[in-house]
């Protein structure tokens, strides 16, 4: 016989800005994280499809991070403004929001300058593919954009580093991208005490492996069609994503045996994952950004490189359904954690 | 650091009337009806046929190692020093709702303008009217008694410095007590007073 009655707090805490906020801060430092490999290896490799990728790695990384800090502020359910103190204002230093807010901060200075430093400038000139360049050129015939894009180009041919400290750069800027993504899983582990889903060692790993996973997804999808790359480099940038979704799915397999032995909130949570609407989103989220990539890099694999799987269209369609499964990641680690419940004797 | 103040719940006086929840929406100005900063549940124990029904009153619970103050980005709640009441600034709380997921007792509520409000332990009237408020004072000193003290019909909720509850709970209460984080001295089930409050 249950000798005790559990009590359960409410649910729905956050909405689904945090969802999308928590998405694109991880597809904006996986993005990040394919711009530096991609310029890593355009130092040592002769291939213009590098420069392509990198320059919109930075863009594409710049332009989610700036929604996604938007949709940041669109949760709080204060006076808007109130967020936009933060330096003053969020100085509770053993809160991930706090510490988060200033990775968040410093990250977008960082990708911007190196977005700039990337599309602007006499080099960018000579080559004006990638954005924000070429729109920026479409601008043209007004006098005072042109002005605008001529001191842009002017401040980034003074102030892009070189030597150490373009090294300096490339690789501070590759630890805030992970410190970027592994901020967003903290966020929700600090509390795992409370919600036994958001698990304190799975979930950062978790993160990096989506983040990096739609980051690569995003930014070779939207080179491939703004570039036409080279399909030797969209292969081996799949190649790269089809290993990181198999640790991916590993280790959010590990989440969900951890439920099996986290007391009452995992048992619930594992409950509502299992059935009604929280199974339909885990099934639908593993098939969408885990199965069906694997399996269309396989098909094409098999097929070879002539075959109509081996199209843009379906290997676009690939990359879309990695960036769909990264998004529902986030809906289904928001909106199906449980917390601990309160027991009475 | 002063005493430390909280609660004493005794449920085998409480006869879920909810007195104390309406009382506490009433004092600080809060739609009564809705339990908000105080709910009274009743929580089913056992598996039938053999089933029982307990009232359970809670509110904030001033833990003594406050989670929802550590998460807070903007320092917006405190635990005071003086008497170990947990408080909140609204007017640096930018309504994150990180506080809701941290606190173990569904304490923190948000009203329509989306601050964050909660028992203060009636250190003053209405959201926030903690914030800045004078060290809690017993009666004997000039001060009031919490709402829902006042007005619970079967003196099962108290509330005073905690050295002053520890003397009229069980020893088996406050064991419990001393292993748990909240500033609450249960009496729950006497035959089995194992897990209340709260257990991860």
């Amino acid at each position: 016989m249950t000798a005790f009655g559990l009590w359960w707090g409410a649910s729905g805490k956050w909405d689904i800005f945090v969802a999308i906020y928590l998405f694109l801060g991880g597809i904006s430092g996986g993005a990040f994280l394919v711009a530096s490999i991609a310029e890593w290896l355009g130092e040592r490799a002769d291939h213009e499809g590098y420069g392509f990728i990198t320059r919109w790695g930075w863009t594409l990384s710049f332009g989610t991070i700036v929604v996604g800090s938007w949709t940041l502020l669109a949760h709080l359910s204060g006076p808007f403004l109130r967020a936009f103190m933060f330096p003053v204002k969020f100085t509770n230093w053993t809160s991930w929001m706090a510490v988060g807010t200033w990775v968040v901060v410093t990250f977008s200075l960082v990708v911007m300058a190196r977005m700039i430093w990337a599309t602007f400038g006499a080099e960018a000139t000579d080559d004006p593919s990638g954005l924000p360049r070429h729109v920026v050129d479409r601008l043209g015939n007004n006098l005072f954009v042109d002005w605008g894009i001529d001191l842009v180009d002017w401040g980034a041919d003074r102030t892009r580093p070189t030597g150490v400290l373009r090294r300096l750069v490339q690789v501070g800027g590759v630890g805030l991208a992970i410190m970027l993504v592994v901020y967003t899983a903290l966020l929700l582990s600090a509390v795992n005490w409370m919600v036994p889903l958001w698990n304190q060692t799975l979930l950062p790993p978790l993160f990096v492996g989506s983040g990096f996973s739609a980051g690569i997804a995003m930014v070779v999808a939207v080179t491939y069609w703004q570039n036409d790359l080279d399909t030797h480099l969209v292969h081996r940038f799949g190649l790269l994503d089809d290993a990181v979704i198999v640790a991916e799915a590993v280790v959010l397999a590990a989440l969900l045996y951890t439920l099996t032995t986290g007391g009452y909130g995992a048992a619930r949570t594992l409950d509502g994952l299992t059935s009604g609407f929280g199974l339909v989103l885990l099934v639908g989220m593993v098939a969408t950004g885990l199965l069906l990539p694997l399996a269309i890099s396989a098909a094409q694999s098999l097929a070879g490189s002539g075959s109509m799987l081996s199209s843009r269209g379906v290997t676009t369609m690939k990359f879309g359904l990695v960036i769909a499964g990264s998004f529902l990641l986030r809906i289904l680690l928001i909106f199906t954690a449980v917390q601990q419940p309160i027991i009475v004797a | 650091m002063g005493e430390q103040w909280g609660f004493y719940f005794d449920s085998e006086k409480c006869i879920g009337c909810h007195a104390c929840s309406v009382s506490c929406s009433q004092r600080h100005d809060r739609d009564p009806e809705k339990d908000e900063w105080r709910t009274v549940k009743n929580v089913t124990t056992g598996e039938f046929p053999d089933v029982s029904s307990m009232p359970i009153s809670m509110s904030c619970m001033h833990c003594s190692d406050a989670p929802c103050e550590k998460v807070c980005p903007c320092n917006s709640i405190q635990k005071r020093e003086e008497d170990g009441i947990v408080v909140v600034d609204r007017d640096s709380c930018i309504g994150c709702h990180y506080c809701a997921w941290a606190c173990p007792y569904g304490a923190p509520t948000y009203d329509d303008g989306g601050l964050m409000s909660k028992c203060n332990l009636c250190i003053g009237e209405g959201p926030g009217g903690g914030h800045e408020m004078p060290p809690r004072e017993e009666q004997e000193g000039g001060g009031s008694q919490p709402a829902c003290v006042d007005n619970c019909v079967g003196g099962a909720i108290e509330a005073g410095p905690i050295s002053e509850l520890k003397d009229k709970a069980t020893t088996e209460a406050v064991e419990q007590f001393e292993q748990e984080p909240a500033n609450v001295i249960v009496e729950a089930n006497r035959e089995e007073n194992s897990a209340f409050p709260y257990e991860a």
